[in-house]
């Protein structure tokens, strides 16, 4: 018997083989369900819908998860919390439509700009209420914007708000409150010195202006400076075996006074590192700062957002005219709170007295994180994070209850599973990876095709009745991949960078140096094979990008200067470069080895790496770039420390505006400017001229500001801008209505209804 | 009728069959022999052998079946292009050629290079990762199985030998071990390592050994601890034998058979764990030839199964023979060892 | 008996100890600044303020101290109050779902007990009677055709068997969705008129009587049971299958045949029962291992078990969720483990006595 059972093995074996070949004559067999099922739901042959939907006031939406960070509008600043966000909260105003960067009113009927362009008043709508029935008055809305300023923190999008209002360069509240604290120290150290009597040498009367200064120091910035220990009373310490030389020294009283100043003011320098933003995201020390500051900090604020409750306007009054304003304030992070409602969930209360205690508040600590009570057509009725959310329509929204009655997300990781919802009907929308969209293709029976002239879609076309997916085309995008280089790579003898091979330049590594080369780096850029990223990854849904700004913005010109992909062109600029190798041979003699990292799991990131790896070693084979992934949160701190010696750096703007591009990447506080270490003189220049483009309000004046922009960061080579992939989104047929702002950070379901 | 027993031996000879000790039974022993035999005798194990010994000679020949690109790293799956949709079997294979095999000519007649088995999502080809990818499965489910074999039979061993508190404390350890979530323990340990080590085999071996020794110590405990009764144990014991001697000659060659049959079905199972492992983002570096891998890069495209049958079923009936080998086999052992079945065969 | 519940009760401390010891040891591995998560929620933007943080919740410290501060928890240097303590209930902050593992543990466990209850009847019952069919009908058809199918059952993985099957009733016969619940029902459930006895919706469901809700959850439930059942199957089939013929083959059944009972009779009601006493530890092991979750069936169908979270938790090196649900997966596999035991022991009397 046992026979039998070897005979039924082979055969279990064989008709598996047998079933593999035989699959491709199947292929019809799932299509033919799906045209059954359409069929199904439409009985007739009338010409009228020919797709709809079992059940039109719910819409499914099979997202890939749902991990939403927070869903107060002052701190979320990813999609997913905005998603939620732009549906159940309002802003001022709203974009028109699919427009990017015109707009409508939504909470205020009206607007106005005063002529020097610095104050903007908002008249509210009237009867506007929120979901838990409150009115929504004017104080509310100034003190949303109130509220997101002083809460601030690097991790919010209030960085936004925070140069319009603050001054250009200010990204926090915590720059404001840092420069009055500097200023009342210095004050201090002022009377201090000045009432020292610096005739005889006192060590004890030393030692007390010592101590003096740094209980007045702790008392007014927050933090403790110990005298002791940073300059100190300690004989041994050399600071002040320096002062007292120096006292010796000196000539007259002013120099010796200048002395003491100096050796507090590096006590100063001691405790705080010398930095301006000591005071950023210190939750711990900003509730200590003097008291009296904090107050001062807050009534300006409050000076520059004033309600009249009376009249219903609110008036915003900024510290300099800014060009991109109303687009600040038309995102999520404008959205209008409801002042008693916060206040009664331990929120802040409006006072200047006690807003330093919510200063900086992460995510994981904030009340409103995952509550929300808004004046927004949707209300959320339940969050399960990595499940599912649900939306239901308000029926006191003031511009009329949305058609939608309930709105489902869902966490569905695996594609198959959110591929097989789509396929089925039970999903109305779903997150579509752009390596599994020739799936999706073969479903399409409507196409819908943007048109860049018109800053719209064409009219979609029906290409095959039967079919259940409509595809959204050629949307130009607002994010972008660029290749940063890092110019001052860190690497220390003690702890070798070990992405940069040997250190040196002898064919097996890289000096830290290396990408500080003008050379160096345009021949890199030269080397970049866009034209396989674009047909490759993107299958021809793309253009190559030419700058930071993107099209449709002030300083986005089509003819900018730009490199593109010549392998001759990246051999010359190899072949000129200076740097000589450790044996006295050029660069292009000896070669090199470096290593480009990406976030594992990103296949866009290292087909990225691959394609620059692949074009090098055609250049010249001792040209050699090794491609290595690290997990995000390994990358994140790699790229932090300055690790990293070419990185793909990402950014997603938040408006649509020239500055939202060149402050990240060129200026001094951006963020990649900074992992990139950008020497000082050129973000200097770079900063010139953004402060020059985003204080100016003419468009046409603003364009020609960022020419030069763009010209400086073509000439230095500072990056190389990559791609803009156009959109590929599909929908069910049944889905109507949408807007498609490129601008919303997900779907805004307020006008879209099912059939 | 019952017959008296008489002066010759004839009768005795009929009850105890007389037959000659070939030189492999001396050298196997008996028990081992017979094991040995038995396992040449059935037909589902000649299956599971065959299969075996098909892939062995698949993973030496590799580089003759399909060579790896000049100057590559031969365990990386050369890329045809970065496109992302799977290309169907026998495309045109355009960027990053290896060397055609001196097979293909004679086979097809034709010279120009195919995706014999097409390409997987990322134009990954399928035909080389199924053969190089029987390397790292050999290697994987060796390295591990071997390893989980000596550290759960030395531990067994002296836990066994020593016996008394030691053997308590340290069986009370294996409990501990046990208790843990089996693959989330190793998914733990894997995704723990992954940053110290980087994506590659390590991590996920580490985490399959130290989770994967237990069993085997409280097996090899227990046949150690019954061998420990038998007469010629005794035997030894009365003549004054060392108990080390006892323990390393007598008791551990006759306690360790069985245990070794039991590893011979793990090694399937550790593919599968790598596979299951690397569905779940744990591995190798994308591109490595690993099944698990080759496997996972179809997840995405099994929904449409009409179209891109050849992404699943290549390297899926690929591993399902490689462990049904081992299955077959594994089984066949069971059934000679189960000592109820002595005699039957 | 009652010795050896102590025994054995006696035990768990020890068992506790020594997993936890285990799992935190896995965590040490990792870096002092990405273990800072167990006391502050929020990874500080300011590198400077790392070492500070490192020192000031003694991150350097040695294991025993580390393992300590885990169990007890630790003062905040700044408001005094105590950050952290499992021995509290503090299971901590996962960053990856922005909620208290707790609370993700309590959304979760709740759908993995739900779906042990009713997978225990088709993956051991059924996996049983085919063993016992396999050992009556010994190498005929019905064994030689379940041996072929445990085998191939074990080569398979899982995710592609699942991913096939969700292929097969789902996209293209449309008879079992993926997820929880419908829609439609998720919504019922939410509102304030269900009543929330037990947490489990099939349960619930019948409380408030809702038989259609408790349908659709069964529904849902089909694919995942069907793949776990597929894979475990054979194990049982195994085991059942050679216990089965080692009874079979034992005196007492010669002599019950020998008696003239029912063929029926001497296999079900005299051997069967003796059979299954290895069966019954393969069993509770079984029932141990679905309460820990099922990380692969739960992605691949799209369930909300604890098994997928964990495993998410786990990849993106999440320290104090996966510490959580190591932690609760642990305790819940020693009590599970602990009544195994004593039902084991009721079974069978050579347990008590040895």
């Amino acid at each position: 018997m046992r026979k039998l059972f070897v005979v039924m093995s082979v055969l279990i074996v064989a008709s598996m083989l047998l079933s593999a070949c035989g699959a491709p004559a199947t292929a019809a067999a799932p299509q033919t369900i799906i045209q059954t099922q359409v069929v199904v739901v439409t009985p007739t042959t009338a010409p009228a819908p020919a797709i709809a939907s079992k059940d039109t006031t719910t819409l499914t939406y099979a997202d890939s998860d749902v991990s939403i960070d927070t869903l107060d509008p002052a701190l979320a600043y990813d999609t997913a919390s905005g998603e939620i966000i732009q549906n159940v909260y309002d802003t001022l105003i709203f974009y028109d439509g699919s427009q990017a960067a015109k707009f409508v009113p939504l909470l205020a009927d009206s607007w106005t700009i005063s002529p020097d362009g610095k104050t903007y008043t908002f008249k509210l709508h009237p009867g506007v209420k929120f979901h838990n029935g409150d009115a929504m008055t004017a104080s509310d809305v100034a003190y949303s914007f109130q509220r997101g300023l002083l809460q601030s923190g690097s991790a919010s999008p209030q960085w936004l708000f925070a140069e319009p209002f603050f001054g250009v360069g200010n990204q926090d509240v915590a720059a404001v409150v840092s420069a009055k604290v500097s200023k009342a120290v210095d004050a201090q150290a002022d009377t201090l010195v000045a009432a020292v009597d610096v005739t005889k040498f006192d060590a004890a009367a030393y030692t007390k202006l010592f101590t003096d200064f740094a209980a007045a120091y702790t008392k007014t910035a927050g933090y403790a400076v110990d005298a002791a220990k940073t300059l100190g009373t300690d004989p041994n310490k050399k600071a002040i075996d320096d002062l007292v030389k120096g006292l010796a020294a000196a000539k007259d009283e002013a120099a010796k006074k200048a002395l003491i100043k100096t050796a507090i003011t590096s006590m100063l320098g001691a405790a705080d590192g010398g930095d301006p933003t000591a005071l950023q995201d210190d939750r711990t020390t900003m509730p200590k700062v003097d008291p009296a500051i904090l107050k001062d900090v807050a009534d300006m604020v409050m000076k520059a957002i004033v309600a009249d409750d009376a009249a219903g306007t609110v008036t915003m009054t900024l510290a300099q005219p800014w060009g991109p304003f109303l687009p600040s304030i038309a995102q999520t992070w404008g959205s209008v709170m409801d002042k008693k409602w916060v206040a009664s969930n331990k929120g802040w209360d409006g006072s200047d007295a006690t807003w330093q205690n919510f200063y900086g508040v992460v995510s994981a600590d904030d009340p409103f994180s995952a509550i929300e009570n808004g004046t927004g057509p949707f209300t959320l009725t339940s969050l399960k994070q990595q499940e599912q959310y649900t939306l239901d329509a308000f029926p006191g929204y003031f511009k009329g209850a949305p058609k939608l009655q309930h709105i489902i997300a869902k966490a569905v990781p695996e594609w198959g599973t959110r591929f097989a919802m789509m396929t089925a009907g039970d999903a109305d929308v779903a997150t579509v990876p752009a390596a599994n969209r020739s799936q999706m293709d073969a479903l399409v029976g409507e196409k819908c095709t943007y048109d860049t002239a018109a800053g719209a879609y064409k009219p979609c076309e029906v290409t095959d009745a039967n079919k259940p997916l409509r595809v959204y085309l050629g949307q130009p995008p607002i994010a972008m991949d660029v290749i940063n280089f890092n110019w001052k790579i860190a690497s220390d003898p003690k702890s070798p960078n070990q992405y940069i091979g040997s250190g040196k330049l002898d064919g097996n590594g890289i000096t830290p140096d290396f990408f500080a080369d003008l050379n160096v780096r345009k021949a890199f850029a030269y080397c970049f094979d866009f034209d396989t990223l674009i047909n490759d990854v993107y299958k021809g849904e793309a253009i190559q990008a030419t700058g930071l700004p993107l099209p449709g913005m002030p300083g986005f010109f089509a003819d900018t200067p730009h490199y593109s992909f010549d392998l001759a062109k990246c051999a010359d600029a190899f072949k000129a470069s200076t740097l000589m190798g450790a044996d006295g041979k050029s660069l292009w003699d000896t070669g090199f080895r470096v290593q480009m990292l990406y976030n594992q799991g990103n296949q866009t990131a290292q087909t990225m790496a691959e394609i620059l790896a692949g074009s090098l070693a055609k250049v010249n084979p001792k040209f050699k770039v090794e491609i290595l992934g690290l997990p995000w949160a390994s990358y994140l701190a790699a790229q932090r420390a300055h690790l990293i010696p070419i990185m793909r750096a990402g950014w997603q703007e938040d408006i649509h505006d020239p500055h939202n591009w060149y402050q990240p990447y060129t200026s001094s506080g951006g963020a990649y400017s900074g992992r990139a270490g950008l020497p000082k003189d050129l973000t200097a220049q770079f900063d010139a001229i953004l402060s020059k483009g985003v204080t100016e309000t003419d468009p046409a004046k603003r364009a020609v500001i960022y020419k030069d922009a763009n010209q400086l960061y073509y000439d230095q080579a500072v990056g190389v801008p990559l791609v803009l992939p156009t959109s590929h989104g599909f929908r069910q047929r049944w889905v109507m209505g949408e807007v498609l702002n490129p601008l919303f950070p997900g779907f805004h379901y307020y006008e879209m209804y099912k059939q | 009728m019952t017959t008296a027993p008489s002066g010759d031996n004839s009768l005795l000879k009929d009850t105890i069959s007389m037959r000659k000790i070939g030189w492999l039974e001396r050298f196997l022993g008996p028990e081992n022999y017979r094991i040995t035999v038995g396992l040449l005798k059935t037909p589902a194990s000649i299956l599971g052998l065959v299969l075996i010994i098909f892939f062995v000679l698949i993973a030496i020949f590799a580089p003759l079946i399909i060579p790896p690109v000049d100057g590559a790293d031969p365990y990386t799956i050369p890329r045809d292009g970065f496109i992302s949709d799977p290309q169907p079997v026998g495309s045109a294979w355009k960027k990053n050629v290896p060397p055609v095999p001196f097979w293909y000519k004679a086979v097809t007649g034709k010279d120009a290079w195919v995706h014999v088995m097409g390409t997987s999502e990322g134009q990954y080809d399928i035909f080389y990762g199924v053969v190089w990818g029987t390397r790292t499965a050999f290697y994987t489910g060796l390295m591990v199985t071997i390893a989980t074999l000596l550290m759960g039979v030395i531990y067994g061993a002296v836990s066994a030998y020593y016996g008394g508190w030691l053997d308590n404390v340290m069986m009370r350890i294996v409990d501990i071990l046990l208790i843990l979530p089996g693959i989330l323990a190793a998914l733990i340990l894997a995704a723990v390592l992954t940053p110290k080590i980087g994506k590659s085999l390590i991590p996920t071996m580490t985490a399959l050994i130290a989770f994967g020794w237990m069993s085997y110590s409280r097996i090899i405990r227990g046949d150690i601890l019954s061998v420990k009764e038998r007469d010629y144990i005794m035997a030894a014991r009365v003549i004054g034998v060392k108990d080390s001697r006892i323990l390393f000659r007598h008791i551990l060659p006759n306690a360790i058979f069985p245990t070794l049959v039991l590893a011979s079905l793990a090694i399937g199972d550790v593919v599968l764990s790598f596979a299951a492992l690397s569905f779940l983002g744990i591995g190798t570096q994308v591109g490595y030839a690993d099944w698990g891998q080759v496997l996972s890069f179809a997840r995405n495209w099994i929904t449409s199964l009409n179209t891109y049958w050849y992404i699943v079923v290549f390297p899926g009936i690929t591993l399902i023979l490689f462990v049904m080998g081992w299955n077959l086999l594994g089984d066949a052992l069971r059934d000679v060892l189960d000592p109820r079945m002595r005699g039957r065969s | 008996m009652t010795t050896f519940i102590i025994r054995r009760l006696l035990l768990v401390p020890v068992l506790l100890f020594g997993v936890t010891v285990v799992i935190f040891g896995m965590m040490m591995l990792l870096s002092p600044t990405e273990r800072s998560a167990l006391y502050i929620r929020d990874f500080p933007k300011n590198e400077a303020a790392l070492p500070g943080i490192i020192k000031q919740y003694g991150l350097d410290d040695p294991f025993y101290l580390q393992y300590w501060h885990w169990m007890v928890g630790r003062a905040d240097p700044v408001s005094g109050e105590r950050k952290g303590g499992i021995l509290f209930g503090d299971f901590g902050f996962s960053r990856t779902a922005s909620e208290p593992v707790v609370t993700l543990i309590k959304d979760r466990f709740p759908n993995t007990l739900d779906l042990t209850i009713w997978a225990v009847a088709p993956v051991i019952l059924v996996g049983i009677w085919l063993g016992v069919q396999a050992a009556v009908h010994h190498n005929g058809i019905i064994d030689q055709a379940a041996r072929i199918f445990s085998i191939v059952g074990t080569s398979f993985p899982t995710f592609v068997f699942g991913l096939l099957m969700l292929m097969l009733f789902y996209a293209t016969l449309h008879w079992f969705q993926p997820g929880r619940l419908s829609d439609v029902n998720l919504r019922i459930i939410s509102q304030p008129g269900f009543n929330h006895y037990t947490s489990l919706i099939t349960f619930d469901a019948l409380l408030n009587g809702r038989f259609d809700i408790f349908l659709d959850a069964i529904r849902h439930m089909v694919l995942p049971i069907l793949t776990l059942s597929y894979i475990s199957w054979a194990t049982f089939l195994r085991v059942t299958r050679s216990s089965m013929l080692e009874t079979l083959r034992m005196e007492y059944v010669t002599t019950a045949r020998a008696k003239g009972l029912k063929e029926s009779d001497v296999i079900y009601k005299h051997a069967q029962p003796n059979a299954m006493i290895p069966v019954v530890t393969l069993a509770g092991f079984q029932v141990i291992s679905l309460l820990g979750g099922v990380v692969i069936t739960e992605t691949v169908f799209n369930y909300p078990g604890i098994g997928s979270a964990a495993a998410r938790a786990a990849v993106s090196l999440d320290v104090v969720a996966v510490l959580g649900f190591a932690l609760f997966d642990g305790l819940i596999l020693i009590v599970a483990n602990l009544i195994v035991d004593i039902l084991y022991a009721v079974v069978d009397p050579r347990v008590r006595l040895s």
